[in-house]
């Protein structure tokens, strides 16, 4: 044993900042899951609920009141750690990624458009200080699109008295035509646990895992005997094998050889695509876009213009609209635009 | 130009190291670093001991094969020390206005050669294997070479020599014949020959600057002349020293240079060790007038202050554009877009591999990442 060891510095941390548990436990999580290469791991992210309009006052607490004017670089896992954890403060050098998911929410008590700018105009890169993300009107935009492809995404836009936030959930869930299977492994995770009383979470994710990997009927029931056997009573393990069977029977996936994770990996790249369309609607007023096309449109598009769009189609509380637009799903795209393209 | 280097067993490098000047990404900034689709300008960043100057060593063996003399003859431990292997190997591709030429030989612990062989345009022009006296000359009509007397060259390194005197070592084919054949002034192996003579090695660690006065002589007599000694204070002041020179022959008949103040202040016993590295390489290149063809500068800012060292890169880019630099650095200032680029920063890592940004993260680097804070941040964490 030698005392030469100080403190030591762990690199590669990554921090997501979102307002709400779907944005961390169902769409983050699939997106990590999907996309391997961006080489996240849900278990070791650095976790932090908040709204808009607090975490700028946070700044404000640290930088002044006049951080965005001076161009300040803020440091937000310092700012974060500072208020939660003064004992243990983080600073950016440690981390790769920091990413923002906010709602729109124009119905906020606190709303502020120059705050909400302010925000959309310095946090630019995810690598740095941070990226923003604002989903109009909500994070459940991701799942408006109504078939595939979805050529009416392009004008798909809501009232804003269309409120609280509640009313405009339920209506995607109308709409939708991913509910579904986005919540697949979630159903399969809380059968397990209700039903079927497998408690560890451990045992229960590995097993959702697995019987999520299956891109083949054949077999297919042998494969989740195997896969519950170990952890699901004797007396019960038929019953769970013939549901569970009958669940994943019942998915497209399967049967066109596909895991649940390939198969979500694609509709992600068709949400992505849709929304790089509706992204250029409401710059250019162009829905459709050549494919060839995709990338250069992308690289183009500029969330600050969007926002600016955004509050002023919504300004009149009678009237006023917000167009349908799920930007965070974008950071797949600005990681490597060709986990986007590559069939 | 040298399109790709390839090393294998050397020093601290037991796998296979390679470094391809040809393996570019499609940036539309910072284009300067890029000559004809070959990189021109590279940084390379590792922790410490992590071979950036063996590397440099490496890359300067073919001038020593070439050239003989002990300029960049090594010391110390030639081989990997975790190898069983009984030698090291060097690769070096090149292009010479389309033709392409590859040189390999593998070299013993005692740095005798072991073999060699020359490919030109996928043509084996000769092979020598040492060890098993085994010696291929069918081709050197390729490069109009069939002239050479091989006999001679033969009886030169004839192995079944055991007399106990000290042997010289084997003299390499490929400067036999270079030297002893009239080869065209277009021949390809002329251009190799003018190449390699043209490549050169600054290692800041072990330069004797406050000692080299002999060497300085030569430098002090052309700074006699006042427009140079102008431009070597122009050069110190663009570089962001401030100062002001004169030299003086002193009653012996020796130069001496000064800072020029109220009372004259001995330039070398005072200059700061910046100053004294950067004079240095203003006296190694820019004084002279001749074209360098690839320079390996070692931790070439070592005493610099960032901005200094950007200055000296830039002048560099502008001074030598077609010249290919290799620069090794701990200053991560440099690691931005705005001076290199993502296929032109490199990383040598602890387990021997050399990869550049570009290919160390499956993010697509954009003009605009911030590369110094991924580096910091374990952007790359995996190929350090």
């Amino acid at each position: 044993m030698n005392n030469y060891q100080g403190e030591v510095r762990k690199r590669s941390q990554n921090l997501l900042i979102v307002e709400g548990n779907h944005e961390k436990n169902v769409l983050f999580w699939l997106i990590f899951k999907c996309f391997p290469e961006i080489n996240i791991n849900m278990d070791e992210i650095w976790i932090y609920g908040t709204n808009i309009y607090q975490l700028y006052n946070d700044i404000v607490k640290q930088y002044g009141i006049r951080w965005a004017e001076e161009n300040d670089d803020i440091d937000l896992p310092f700012v974060i750690s500072k208020k939660q954890y003064p004992d243990k403060l983080r600073y950016k050098e440690d981390f790769t990624n920091i990413i923002l998911v906010f709602d729109y929410e124009r119905h906020d008590t606190n709303f502020s458009e120059q705050k909400i700018l302010d925000m959309q105009k310095h946090f630019t890169d995810a690598t740095d200080m941070g990226k923003l993300y604002i989903n109009y009107p909500m994070i459940e935009s991701y799942k408006h699109l109504c078939k595939f492809p979805d050529r009416d995404y392009g004008e798909r836009k809501i009232r804003v008295s269309l409120q609280p936030g509640k009313e405009y959930k339920l209506l995607v869930d109308r709409e939708t035509e991913l509910g579904f299977q986005v919540d697949f492994p979630h159903k399969i995770n809380d059968l397990l646990a209700a039903h079927y009383n497998v408690n560890n979470i451990e045992d229960r994710k590995k097993c959702c895992n697995d019987i999520l990997n299956i891109s083949d009927t054949t077999g297919m029931d042998d494969i989740i005997y195997s896969i519950l056997q170990d952890v699901v009573d004797d007396s019960n393990v038929l019953t769970a094998k013939y549901q569970l069977t009958d669940w994943v029977n019942k998915q497209h996936y399967v049967h066109k050889k596909q895991t649940y994770w390939d198969y979500m990996r694609c509709v992600f790249c068709q949400i992505i695509l849709h929304n790089i369309c509706k992204a250029n609607r409401i710059m250019s007023g162009l829905y459709q876009i050549p494919e060839d096309m995709y990338k250069e449109c992308f690289d183009r598009l500029d969330l600050t213009e969007i926002l600016k769009e955004q509050n002023l189609a919504s300004k009149d509380n009678e009237r006023g609209f917000i167009w349908v637009l799920n930007t965070c799903v974008f950071f797949i795209a600005e990681y490597n635009f060709n986990l986007v393209v590559d069939k | 130009m040298l399109k790709k280097f390839t090393l294998r067993n050397y020093k601290n490098f037991k796998d296979e190291i390679y470094i391809d000047f040809n393996n570019i990404a499609g940036y539309q900034f910072s284009t300067d670093c890029i000559n004809n689709g070959i990189i021109s300008k590279m940084l390379i960043y590792g922790r410490n001991a992590t071979g950036k100057t063996n590397l440099g060593k490496a890359l300067m063996d073919i001038y020593v094969i070439m050239f003989g003399g002990r300029i960049y003859m090594d010391t110390g431990v030639f081989l990997n020390a975790d190898s069983k292997a009984d030698s090291a190997t060097f690769s070096y591709e090149f292009e010479f206005e389309n033709n392409m030429l590859k040189y390999e030989y593998s070299r013993f612990f005692n740095q005798e050669l072991k073999n060699e062989k020359l490919i030109i345009d996928g043509k084996t022009i000769f092979m020598c294997n040492f060890e098993r006296a085994e010696f291929y000359f069918d081709n050197l009509d390729y490069i109009n070479a069939e002239t050479a007397i091989i006999e001679r060259y033969l009886q030169s390194v004839d192995i079944e020599d055991d007399t106990e005197e000290i042997q010289e070592p084997k003299l390499p084919f490929l400067r036999w014949l270079t030297s002893n054949v009239a080869l065209n002034s277009d021949s390809i192996l002329i251009k190799l020959s003018n190449y390699v003579r043209s490549m050169t090695m600054i290692t800041a660690g072990n330069m004797m600057l406050r000692l080299s006065r002999r060497i300085n002589e030569g430098f002090f007599e052309t700074l006699e002349d006042s427009d140079r000694l102008k431009d070597l204070e122009d050069f110190l002041n663009e570089m962001g020293i401030e100062c002001r020179l004169v030299l003086k022959k002193l009653p012996d008949g020796q130069r001496e240079l000064y800072f020029l103040h109220e009372k004259l202040v001995p330039f070398y016993e005072t200059a700061s060790s910046g100053t004294l590295v950067l004079v240095d390489l203003y006296r190694r290149f820019i004084s002279r007038s001749w074209t360098p063809s690839f320079i390996y500068l070692d931790e070439f800012d070592a005493f610099y202050h960032y901005e200094m060292a950007e200055k000296v890169i830039n002048y560099f880019k502008k001074k030598y554009s077609k010249c290919q630099i290799i620069m090794t650095s701990h200053n991560t200032n440099l690691m931005t877009n705005r001076l290199m680029r993502p296929d032109c920063l490199f990383i040598l890592s602890r387990s021997g591999t050399l990869t550049a940004l570009c290919n160390a993260t499956p993010r697509e680097l954009r003009e605009g990442h911030n590369l110094e804070k991924m580096y910091i941040s374990g952007e790359f964490e995996k190929y350090e």
